[in-house]
């Protein structure tokens, strides 16, 4: 055997044996369920059923659930993310994408722009919606990413125009629904601290920009930002987007600070997890936060499936059907509402139309993020 | 199930390879073949198996019973091959086509067949039909074994996506065959990279840029249709890479599909190295029958726009592909007729200058399957309807490829060859393959844009 025919060979064993050994331990290994580095929920591992298998949907499943909890899958994602940094991010002006991800010196960007396919489906369904509960009054405010508040225009183009695709959203809702024009109200204050800068969520001032404009679009008076009590966590954040971008430096020596605005001291609050849903006491802002929880969990603890804000207010009860988008909202809402029942769609698992029938209920926010995710479009159909 | 995915490579693969390597004789070793395969198709299109048995099955009773018959006998054994396996195309690809055509056409509302189209049923037809047509031609003998002819038409690495292998091609390694796996390891991960790492990174880049033909810049327009074209490539040659790559690995010799293309210096030369396998097919068993260049000008422009129209169709059933075919006609006959000489007589580079601008032309109509969006880009990257030259975001997309685009207008020419086979380089090579593994799966697992674009034909 000649020594180039040999080299070949180890080659061939060396990538032969990886196989082999990735096969045997991604099958007898247990699954993990949560990626830290994507902050996300991994895919299960699939059921087979005929009808599954017929329709296609048990080999697209079990494909993402092998991508998911393929061993040393983190080690693959920094892999692909430095490779990727010099073969499709060199920067020519400062600013890079990472995936989907856009980092501009020292402020990373989401950047949500949903298919035409996922805003009819959305409009779709929310119309479906309004026209089973018609005594209810809906509005709609989908919550947008920072990058087209902040990207250089160099980096802005027809394919990631956010503008362009919420006012889409905003025509394409049916008339018997309010839509709520959040993104006016973020860009008329874009110079003010509305994003993080290492996260995908609006600050709190930012949330409170989003809930001017909803006022605005139900006729009601905001109250005054003045009128809440602030402070400043003492913490340093570094968020999400950071996190999926493997920590550039530019993000981790300037992390965020986290502003507070706190809820009158008359407000309680009540959350429950799926599915015992057992009510537990609530802290709406700056509840107790332990070493390397996620800082965003500062507003209403976190995501639950199913949560009740309580208020002196004269008004009626709110639905708020939402993302985590919501949370800082609702020392504000609050203002305007006797009782708030904030329902995450990502956890609460029941039937929407069968909750609504056990509770009176008489406004309904909904607030997804400007993906429209099929999930929250399922949901209000369920 | 398509080659670059975790399910692939990670279940499928390696217990195959096992199976068969543990599997200790030549005919075993095909049962494990057709098992593996049967599985690999029934994964994604658990029904349509049973059409790919009886396409099978009527080409090796075609085939067996043209054995010592001739005259009418044997023409009606082909006839009957050729009216089954077109008829399959022609209902299961193109009836929703024509219906739809025919309703515009006529005012009227027949109802279209609603099912999705089987995978690979534009390959696999055209292999087994290859068989009976080789039989008739004498070029091979009839198949004895079923077993065996099942094993070459349903053999998982060329049956959903080509390249198409011809029953002679392997007729003899069904019997006794070695396999290669040092080289077909190698094939199969140059393959892979080329998938994951190339195709779909400029695949992307093409979506970002033609999918908005309404606010497309000209140079965007060309960009796409460049990006498009290399997206191409790279899918297809890289899954006929795999393909070829697997073949080895069980000991199989498919012949290559592709011969860089983009280093031809014409359209007609360029056509001799892009899917060698199909053109090939439609010159022996279509353009040859039709009397191929040899009955006078007029003949020979008539083959050739039959031979580039269905090439067109075989593509996909929409018009864009028809006109796609019909300009490859118009392009071809201009070289045969007009511009050979001239291309014979520029340098080089002009040839190539030349043969890539009416290329990206071509896949622009390829692109779209909506003519009118494929005509508007066509229009804008000619100047038509007064749009911006370029605008500044046009740029930095394109320039944080650059080492990207450097590294891919590298594999499209035939550089590596000329490399002397040292043991450093020997050494360097195997040690790249390895490190072109890993970047495969990293991305495979990470990134989500993974289509496979000839898997649609």
């Amino acid at each position: 055997m000649g020594k180039a025919h040999l080299f070949d060979s180890i080659a061939a064993g060396i990538i032969g044996a990886a196989l082999l050994a990735f096969t045997a331990v991604s099958l007898f290994d247990t699954d993990k369920t949560v990626s830290i580095t994507e902050n996300r929920e991994l895919a299960p591992r699939p059921c087979w059923t005929l009808d599954t298998w017929l329709s296609g949907r048990f080999t697209l499943d079990y494909e993402t659930y092998l991508s998911d909890t393929l061993p040393l899958r983190d080690g693959f994602f920094a892999l692909s993310n430095s490779v990727n940094r010099y073969f499709k991010e060199l920067g020519v002006t400062g600013g890079r994408w990472i995936g989907s991800r856009f980092l501009y010196r020292d402020m990373a960007m989401g950047l949500y722009i949903p298919e035409s396919e996922a805003i009819f489906a959305f409009a779709d369904a929310v119309g479906a919606f309004a026209d089973a509960h018609p005594d209810l009054r809906v509005a709609v405010l989908p919550a947008p990413a920072s990058f087209s508040f902040y990207a250089p225009d160099a980096y802005k183009s027809p394919e990631n125009d956010a503008e362009g695709k919420y006012r889409e959203i905003l025509q394409a809702l049916p008339s018997s629904v309010t839509g709520v024009d959040a993104y006016s109200a973020l860009e008329a204050h874009r110079d003010e601290y509305i994003y993080f800068r290492t996260d995908y969520h609006w600050t709190q001032t930012g949330a409170y920009y989003a809930y001017t404009a909803f006022c605005k679009a139900v006729g009601i008076s905001p109250a005054p930002l003045s009128d809440f009590r602030r402070a400043v966590a003492p913490y340093e954040f570094v968020g999400a987007l950071a996190r999926e971008m493997q920590y550039p430096e530019e993000l981790t020596e300037n992390p965020d600070y986290i502003e507070l605005f706190y809820p009158d001291d008359t407000v309680t609050a009540s959350a429950g997890d799926w599915p015992e849903l057992i009510p537990r006491e609530l802290c709406l802002v700056g509840g107790e936060i332990s070493d390397g929880d996620y800082l965003f969990s500062l507003f209403m603890e976190g995501d639950h499936a199913l949560a009740q804000i309580n208020s002196q207010s004269d008004g009626g009860t709110l639905l708020v059907i939402k993302i985590s988008h919501a949370n800082p909202l609702s020392p504000f809402l609050a203002r305007h509402y006797s009782r708030i029942i904030y329902l995450d769609p990502r956890y609460y698992k029941g039937s929407l139309s069968e909750f609504l029938n056990s509770q009176a209920v008489d406004d309904v926010l909904i607030l997804p993020k400007m993906l429209l995710d099929s999930g929250f479009s399922e949901f209000l159909l369920s | 199930m398509t080659f670059a995915s975790a399910a692939f490579l990670f279940r499928f693969l390696p217990l195959c390879l096992v199976a068969y390597y543990l599997t200790p004789a030549i005919r075993l070793k095909n049962l494990v073949l057709i098992a593996a395969s049967l599985i690999f198709y029934a994964w994604g299109e658990p029904v349509w198996v049973a059409l790919l048995l009886f396409s099978t099955a009527v080409d090796y009773t075609c085939s067996r019973l043209m054995t010592g018959r001739e005259g009418r006998r044997r023409r009606a054994c082909l006839a009957l091959s050729v009216v089954v396996n077109l008829g399959l195309l022609a209902f299961f690809k193109y009836s929703a086509f024509f219906v739809g055509n025919l309703n515009s056409l006529l005012g009227v509302s027949l109802r279209a067949p609603q099912f999705a189209l089987p995978i690979g049923i534009s390959f696999y037809t055209f292999q087994t039909m290859s068989a009976t047509l080789d039989v008739y031609y004498k070029r091979v003998n009839a198949p004895r074994s079923p077993l065996d002819f099942l094993c070459f038409v349903s053999l998982f690495p060329q049956l959903v996506a080509g390249p198409v292998v011809r029953y002679s091609d392997i007729a003899h390694e069904l019997r006794d065959r070695t396999p290669d796996i040092p080289g077909g390891t190698r094939r199969f991960v140059v393959g892979l990279g080329k998938k994951v790492l190339l195709a779909n990174t400029v695949g992307a880049l093409a979506d970002v840029y033609l999918k908005h033909p309404e606010t497309v810049t000209v140079f965007g327009a060309w960009t796409g249709a460049a990006c498009f074209a290399f997206q191409l490539y790279f899918d297809f040659s890289g899954y006929s890479d795999m393909a070829i790559g697997l073949g080895l690995l069980f000991g199989f010799h498919f012949k290559e599909n592709f011969n860089y293309p983009y280093a031809g210096r014409s359209v007609t030369d360029f056509w001799r190295r892009w899917h060698m396998s199909l053109t090939t097919f439609f010159r022996d068993y279509l353009y040859i029958p039709l009397g191929g260049n040899r009955a006078g000008t007029p003949k020979t422009v008539r083959n050739l726009l039959i031979v580039w129209l269905l090439t067109g169709l075989w593509h996909g059933a929409s018009w864009n592909f028809v006109l796609w075919g019909l300009y490859l006609f118009l392009v071809l006959a201009l070289e045969r007729f007009f511009l050979r000489k001239i291309l014979d007589r520029i340098p080089a580079l002009f040839g190539r200058i030349y043969m890539l601008l009416a290329m990206l032309v071509g896949w622009t109509l390829f692109y779209f399957t909506e003519t009118r969006a494929a005509f508007l880009t066509l229009g804008v990257m000619f100047g038509a309807g007064g749009r911006a030259l370029a605008r500044f975001s046009d740029f930095p997309r394109i320039a944080s490829h650059a080492l990207f685009f450097a590294a891919a207008v590298i594999g499209l020419f035939p550089w590596a060859k000329k490399i002397p086979n040292t043991r450093t380089v020997s050494l360097l090579r195997a040690l790249a393959l390895a490190a072109l593994f890993a970047l495969s799966v990293a991305a495979m697992v990470t990134e989500t844009f993974n289509p496979f674009i000839y898997f649609r034909f």
